[in-house]
């Protein structure tokens, strides 16, 4: 059936824009006794786009310097060592199937509005107020029969609606300066105080940070479990026991962590969050001993983490938004003793191509504390590890 | 320790936009969030008051008159979502609008004899061809009767029954001042399509 044509033009006039008469902000302001506020337009925050860029140059650059081959890392291994023993005859443990690191990290901040001035309305004069009151109970009155008339025929001019976001609240207040010029959430899309955000990500080292075929001497025995590990270890698929030894060349290679995790982040203000959630490291090393048995070895070490940080909105719109992270994280070994603290920076910027789910991507870089043990994993021959995490937000609140 | 609980326990309820949390601020007389919702609104606020009253001078005066009104009257307005918001929103703009039509003695519905000839009927206007400027321009050009009643009967779903009791006027009364109307608007679009090149 062909479409009405005065049908294609309601349609094409849904949403419909026009510039609104000018003084109209300062008349209604002026009327309710409000503050005389001049209503700007937005003034893009450029600089925070330069923070952010600089940030993750810096980041990068950190990393890639901290990866590149000139860089030596520490001592020798003390070396907790090898558990499952592989029948792999060759002493090189160069592997070209890397795999991806992946690290979790702090969860993102979405957009969140800037704090409200409270401002009071001037009060009315008597007059003034008698006569809003009257006049809205006439809107009421009004209303109620538009009201009716909805039931009966529903309005069909449902225009679009956009966020509102504190830009507009700095616009239209004459604040608009690049701190408040953010919007939500989102959606995002902005996520106001009191909000949340939960996360589901992964995390992958950057190309520049292959792990290294390292060599070094062993001064310790190696059980079974772990690189040095100084007893018989009980960990399902752990080799047997090699024989005490000392004073061994080994080599060793420490493969890109994997890391999966669920974040949690609370806003506590309009532009920061609380982050924390729980996180899986899994990493897995090689080491072989050329002089005692030309065996190669493999280490499986997991971990339980759980971050905390701060995460703070620079800027965003309606489906975008970069924020910037910091944190701390505290992971327990599950195979052994080892705690291990570590802190991380990072910028991210989130895509929302829903109104409540966004995709991220977050370049970091952290650094990894000496857990005081002689475990030998990737984090003791690479402590400063920049990552790059993605992963999919979910904004719930409230 | 809500938030690790949602995922076992509590119904997950998804962040409403901001807009939620802008009413309940300008209930609280928040004078930034009265800015930002006039400002996220008054832009389509605009364009439908243009459509009733095209004069820039007396658009402004209704507007002004529909924004005070929407923030006295918005402590009791119930938030659902945005459309609900700016629907109520867009219904005071045009209440007023009318109010400011009627006060002014400026609805005119008697027949006219416009420049629509009678077999114009037929051929309907290729709206796909003309802007959504130069349609809004065309309907304000319309003379008030016709206008009002196109606004009413296209714009904001009403039936000419809904019309003709909000504008104390016949039912069919409506109906005429629409068909002819329509037949002007049609004309005006059918000519400026032909005037493009």
């Amino acid at each position: 059936m062909k479409q009405d044509w005065t049908e294609q033009m309601r349609k094409k006039l849904e949403g419909h824009e026009q510039t609104p008469p000018v003084g109209l902000w300062e008349s209604v302001s002026e009327q309710m006794g409000l503050a005389p506020t001049p209503v700007r337009r937005k003034v893009i925050p450029f600089r925070w786009w330069w923070g952010v860029a600089a940030a993750i140059v810096v980041a990068l650059g950190v990393g890639l310097y901290h990866r590149s081959g000139g860089t030596p890392l520490p001592a020798p291994p003390r070396g907790r060592a090898v558990a499952e023993a592989e029948v792999t005859p060759t002493p090189t443990l160069v592997d070209k199937d890397e795999p991806v690191r992946q690290t979790l990290a702090v969860e993102p901040q979405t957009a969140m509005h800037s704090k409200a001035e409270r401002t009071k309305l001037a009060t009315h004069s008597e007059a003034e107020k008698t006569e809003l009151a009257k006049d809205s109970e006439a809107e009421k009155t009004e209303l109620a029969k538009d009201s009716e008339a909805e039931e009966a025929e529903p309005v069909r001019e449902a225009d679009p609606t956009p966020i509102i976001t504190d830009r507009l609240l700095a616009e239209a207040t004459g604040k608009a300066d690049s701190a408040q010029a953010l919007p939500l959430g989102g959606a995002g899309r902005g996520v106001s105080k009191g909000h949340f955000s939960i996360s589901m990500a992964g995390s992958g080292g950057l190309l520049a940070a292959q792990s290294q075929l390292r060599e070094g001497r062993l001064y310790y025995s190696m059980p079974s479990g772990y690189f040095g590990a100084p007893s018989a270890s009980g960990i399902p698929g752990a080799s047997p026991a090699p024989p005490l030894y000392s004073l061994t060349d080994y080599a060793s290679k420490h493969h890109l962590p994997v890391c999966f995790g669920l974040n949690l982040q609370w806003h506590v203000h309009p532009r920061l969050a609380i982050t924390t959630g729980l996180h899986y490291t899994y990493l897995h090393s090689e080491i072989s001993i050329p002089l005692y048995d030309y065996t190669l070895r493999t280490q499986h070490l997991h971990y339980l983490g759980l971050p905390l940080g701060l995460s703070a909105r620079l800027w965003g719109n309606r489906h975008f938004q970069v924020y910037a992270t910091a944190g701390a994280m505290l992971e327990k070994c599950l195979n052994d003793e080892p705690w291990q603290w570590s802190v991380n920076v990072a910028a991210g910027a989130e895509y929302l191509f829903h109104r409540h789910v966004g995709l991220y991507a977050e370049p970091s870089l952290g650094y990894y504390f000496d857990d005081g043990t002689q475990l030998q994993h990737y984090y003791k021959q690479h402590p400063w590890a920049p990552s790059i995490e993605v992963g999919l937000r979910v904004h719930v609140g409230k | 320790m809500q938030e690790f609980l949602i995922f076992g326990i509590y119904k997950i309820e998804f962040q409403e936009e901001m807009t939620e949390s802008l009413v309940q601020r300008i209930r609280n007389h928040d004078q930034q969030a009265m800015g930002a919702l006039y400002q996220w609104s008054v832009g389509r606020l605009t364009s439908v008051c243009r459509r009733y009253v095209p004069d820039e001078d007396d658009a402004k005066d209704v507007l002004q008159n529909a924004f005070v009104r929407i923030f006295t009257a918005l402590p009791t307005f119930e938030y659902r979502d945005e459309p609900t918001l700016l629907a109520w929103m867009r219904r005071i703009v045009v209440n007023e609008a009318l109010r400011h039509l009627r006060d002014g003695r400026r609805l005119q519905f008697s027949a006219l004899d416009d420049e629509v000839g009678k077999t114009l009927a037929d051929e309907e206007p290729d709206v796909e061809q003309v802007t959504a400027d130069e349609l809004h321009r065309l309907v304000t050009e319309l003379p008030d009767g016709y206008r009002t009643v196109v606004n009413l009967f296209v714009f904001e779903g009403m039936s000419h029954r809904q019309i003709a009791q909000l504008l104390d006027i016949g039912e069919s009364t409506s109906a005429s001042q629409f068909y002819h109307a329509k037949q002007l608007l049609a004309k005006r679009i059918k000519e400026l399509v032909k005037r493009k090149p």
